[in-house]
């Protein structure tokens, strides 16, 4: 598909040109079409890309228009909210408060008109290393994607859900939402995404890119719970800049797709910089899960914390790696990992690299990692005292994922995680 | 400042030469040819000669490693493969050849004899020199002596376990060292025999270019008890040598087997080292593995945990400095159920030396009940150094479990200040801290090595500072 000239010149007919958006953006979104060759797929030891065909996916042409199951759309439960649908704004409410303090939520294409120059000065440009295919096809692709703006000072107390519905069928066989978060100075915002999509049982492609630039003495807490369809090959990347005294806060839920493959990098550019990542993910039936998530110190007096606990069961493999990279001059940084793997099933895999790259001595890094079963005993005790063995292994569940899904901030993305981990234990 | 205390030696102590004393030393480089003529000066039989020459095709296929330590100015062609040094082996001091003796007598080896070891294998160059082993281990029914004697003296025994546990297909320097290698020792604790004191090996090169390529195989047989303990050195040259050796061990039902080193090569040294072990029903392995010296170290020792209840623990300490990097690590592949393994892995970097600690834990569906605990410490001692911790898991069974730490650390301001404040000057605060850091491995070592690390760390510590 990918060298296919007709391809091409219909998705730009299509997609491209009914965006009304200005020549430069164009510009940018086909520098990434035209060169798609040049582009290869990540390459993951635990997963063989190769044999799923990726290329063989058609792309979408046209985003049609889908509805959102109503049970989903009730469950939105913030007056700050945006719906996508195949990635078209289906339905957008600003509270009060909002309005009045000035926060900016607009589709990309609208952004790139009134907010030319935050989106030249962050689109693409806070992950700098070399892109992969999937992030390449997001780039070029993304149909209406989301701007959000925090103006300096402001402080956003209602968190902003996203709720992203992919409606797939024989049309619709790939999506590319895109979000770009710039928070001003001094600005707090929290902002919670889900990621749901129908039960279609053909191959699609799903390819999300986040992005975050949290300006000096900023707070960003980014929630993300991802559900959907297990026949979806997943690719997700997320990057986000954190300048002086800020702090970028993640909490990633990944329950979904057939095959996931989440590459998260947090940069600490500036001193007193904050990076925390707390990750979840339950991985079942034929599910490969496959994380990447680094946070680079680049600057003096930068924290970092990856937390990470995963559930795996039936014949599930997931692949954890965590790089907590202090690069030379970060004196008086400190960087932590915690990663712990439940294995449910005999059948599943779980491979995990906590790496540390330290290139500074006056530093504090660490980490601990610990993959295991479930305690027989623990499950013992439960059950003597009257609990059916799938009722104490969901409490033993509860009990492991607890301490890190409680500490999530927002009762809304801690909800949502409890009940994707519900989900999964019942599949 | 504790930025300023050192630990290793940059100003190496066994940076002498002893000249040239070889009686043949081949061409530099790497042919067809150069095999088939080590394997016919050493009058072997065919089969290790097809060996031999099957590794060198493995060899020439096989990529070099694109990850690890940075092996760009490795030229093979400048290598070379075998130097004879003498023309017999010394079986008592006085037979060997006085330079080379006086090499041994600066290293000492005969006063560790006399006074502790059970026996004592030398290896100059390509060859061992020197080899006594005790009279009561020989009756007990121990072999104990070079690889190539063994070849010839028993060869059903290196037939049968030669190559079994480490294929040339492993590696491309596990194929250099199956093709050209020589000398080494070769060690067969029959069953239910238990050695009190440690067989030790020391390994030493000498000429410039010299690649040493030598090849151990240990058998324990069943509830057995063994501990062999190696040290290396080398002269200091301004071109690179090559020390890539093969090290095999089998370890039976019930036995326990533990392999000590003390690497102390030359800053000129690329040290590229296989060592794995296979440890059957409720066998222990114990690997205890120093790495002061090198250019370039990767080395990963290995237990292929086979039978049920076997134990595999890997023991090290790795100290880079000025151009050093150490790339080591251990690996404890879990294939029976209820197989434990423990890595405690130490290192320390200074002067912009880098430390990797690269690991791999690995859980085979089998592996039911196995248990696996791996620990990992880093001191940097200045700001231009570097280390990375690289531990891989893989979990195949549920039935497993796996625990993992590691800390990155300076020498903490506040342990200086509480020393300092009971009296002692900085570098003895900093020099009690380093051994206090890599206590957990001395106290493991034989008793003469331990003497020696820490005479070595607190001379040169003062070399440096002086």
């Amino acid at each position: 598909m990918s060298t296919d000239v007709n391809w091409l010149e219909n998705i730009r007919s299509l997609t491209l040109d009914r965006q009304e958006e200005p020549q430069w953006l164009r510009d940018w979104r086909l520098s990434f079409l035209e060169n798609l060759a040049d582009y290869s797929w990540p390459k993951r030891q635990k997963i063989a890309l190769r044999e799923r065909q990726l290329d063989q996916i058609p792309l979408t042409e046209e985003f049609t228009d889908a509805a959102v199951p109503l049970s989903d759309l009730h469950s939105i439960e913030s007056p700050l909210h945006v719906v996508f649908a195949n990635d078209h704004i289906v339905e957008q409410s600003t509270s009060a408060e909002a309005k009045e303090k000035g926060l900016v939520v607009l589709s990309l294409p609208q952004a790139a008109l009134q907010y030319e120059h935050e989106m030249r000065e962050w689109l693409g440009q806070i992950h700098s290393a070399p892109l992969n295919k999937a992030e390449a096809l997001n780039s070029g692709l993304w149909d209406q994607g989301l701007f959000v703006k925090v103006p300096d000072g402001v402080d956003i107390t209602d968190p902003l859900l996203i709720l992203h519905y992919g409606h797939f069928d024989n049309e619709v066989t790939s999506l590319f939402p895109r979000t770009l978060i710039v928070a001003g100075v001094n600005s707090r915002l929290t902002i919670v995404e889900r990621y749901i999509s129908n039960d279609f049982e053909g191959k699609a492609l799903f390819s999300n890119m986040v992005e975050i630039a949290a300006q000096e003495g900023s707070r960003v807490h980014y929630g993300s719970v991802q559900n959907l369809s297990d026949h979806m090959e997943v690719f997700v990347s997320r990057s986000a800049r954190v300048d002086k005294d800020a702090c970028v806060e993640w909490s990633i839920g990944e329950f979904g797709g057939n095959a996931t493959i989440a590459l998260d990098r947090t940069y600490l550019t500036e001193a007193g910089a904050q990076g925390t990542h707390t990750m979840v993910f339950f991985g079942s039936g034929r599910q490969r899960q496959d994380f990447d998530t680094e946070i680079l110190h680049h600057a003096p007096y930068t924290v970092s914390k990856i937390v990470a606990k995963g559930v795996m069961k039936g014949k599930s493999r997931s692949a954890f790696h965590g790089i907590t990279n202090i690069e030379h001059g970060a004196v008086h940084s400190d960087g932590r990992q915690k990663e712990q793997t439940l294995m449910l099933s005999d059948e599943s895999r779980a491979d995990a690299v906590p790496s540390l790259l330290i290139n500074d001595n006056d530093v504090y890094a660490a980490h601990s990692a610990s993959t295991g079963p479930i305690d027989p005993l623990a499950l013992f005790y439960l059950m003597a005292r009257g609990l059916s063995e799938e009722d104490a292994t969901r409490l033993y569940v509860h009990g492991f994922l607890a301490p890190v899904v409680d500490a999530i901030p927002g009762l809304i993305l801690r909800n949502s995680v409890w009940e994707s981990v519900e989900r999964k234990l019942k599949a | 400042m504790a930025s300023k205390s050192t630990i290793i030696n940059e100003d190496y102590q066994y940076g002498f030469n002893d000249g040239d004393v070889g009686i043949l030393k081949f061409q530099q480089g790497l042919h067809r040819k150069t095999v088939e003529e080590i394997s016919r000066i050493k009058q072997e039989p065919k089969w290790m000669l097809d060996f031999r020459l099957h590794a060198l095709d493995v060899f020439y296929q096989k990529p070099m490693p694109n990850w690890g330590a940075n092996l760009s100015k490795l030229n093979f062609d400048d290598i070379i493969y075998y130097v004879k040094p003498s023309e017999n082996q010394g079986r008592t001091w006085d037979d060997v050849p006085q330079a080379i003796k006086d090499t041994f007598e600066r290293l000492g080896i005969p006063e560790a004899e006399r006074k502790f070891l059970a026996g004592v294998s030398a290896q100059y160059e390509s060859e061992v020199v020197y080899h006594s082993i005790r009279k009561d281990l020989e009756e007990k029914g121990i072999i104990f002596m070079d690889t190539d004697s063994a070849l010839r003296e028993y060869p059903e025994l290196l037939r049968e376990y030669f190559g079994t546990v480490i294929p040339p297909e492993d590696n491309k320097f596990a194929a250099l060292n199956s093709a050209v290698w020589s000398g080494g020792s070769f060690v067969y604790i029959p069953k239910g025999v238990k050695t009190d004191i440690p067989l030790q090996a020391y390994f030493r090169i000498n000429s410039e270019n010299m690649g040493q390529f030598e090849r151990t195989l240990i058998i324990a047989e069943d509830d057995s008890f063994g501990h062999y303990v190696e040290g290396c050195t080398a002269p200091s040259y301004n071109s690179e040598s090559l020390h890539s050796a093969v090290v095999e061990i089998i370890v039976k039902d019930n036995a326990r087997m533990r392999y000590t080193t003390v690497q102390n090569w030359a800053s000129n040294v690329y040290n590229l080292v296989t060592k794995r072990a296979i440890a059957y029903n409720n066998a222990t392995m114990e690997w205890v593995d120093g790495n002061i010296g090198s250019k370039a170290t990767m080395k990963y020792p290995s237990v292929y945990l086979m039978g049920e209840g076997a134990k595999g623990s890997v023991l090290s300490i790795a100290v880079a400095g000025h151009n050093q990097h150490q790339d080591t690590g251990a690996k404890m592949i879990h294939l029976a159920p209820n197989t434990t393994s423990t890595i405690v892995s130490k290192s320390i970097s200074q002067h912009g030396g880098k430390t990797t600690y690269r690991g791999l834990v690995h859980f085979d569906k089998t592996a039911i009940g196995a248990k696996s605990n791996v620990k990992c410490d880093t001191l940097l001692m200045d700001d231009t150094s570097v280390n990375d911790t690289l531990p891989y898991s893989e979990m195949e069974t549920s039935h497993a479990q796996m625990e993992h730490e590691a800390t990155v650390t300076k020498v903490s301001e506040e342990q200086l200040f509480y020393l300092q404040a009971r009296g002692l000057n900085e570098e003895e605060a900093t020099r009690l801290i380093i051994l206090g850091f890599i206590e957990p491995f001395t106290r493991e070592l034989p008793m003469e090595f331990a003497v020696e690390m820490n005479r070595l760390i607190k001379f040169e510590m003062e070399g440096a500072i002086g």
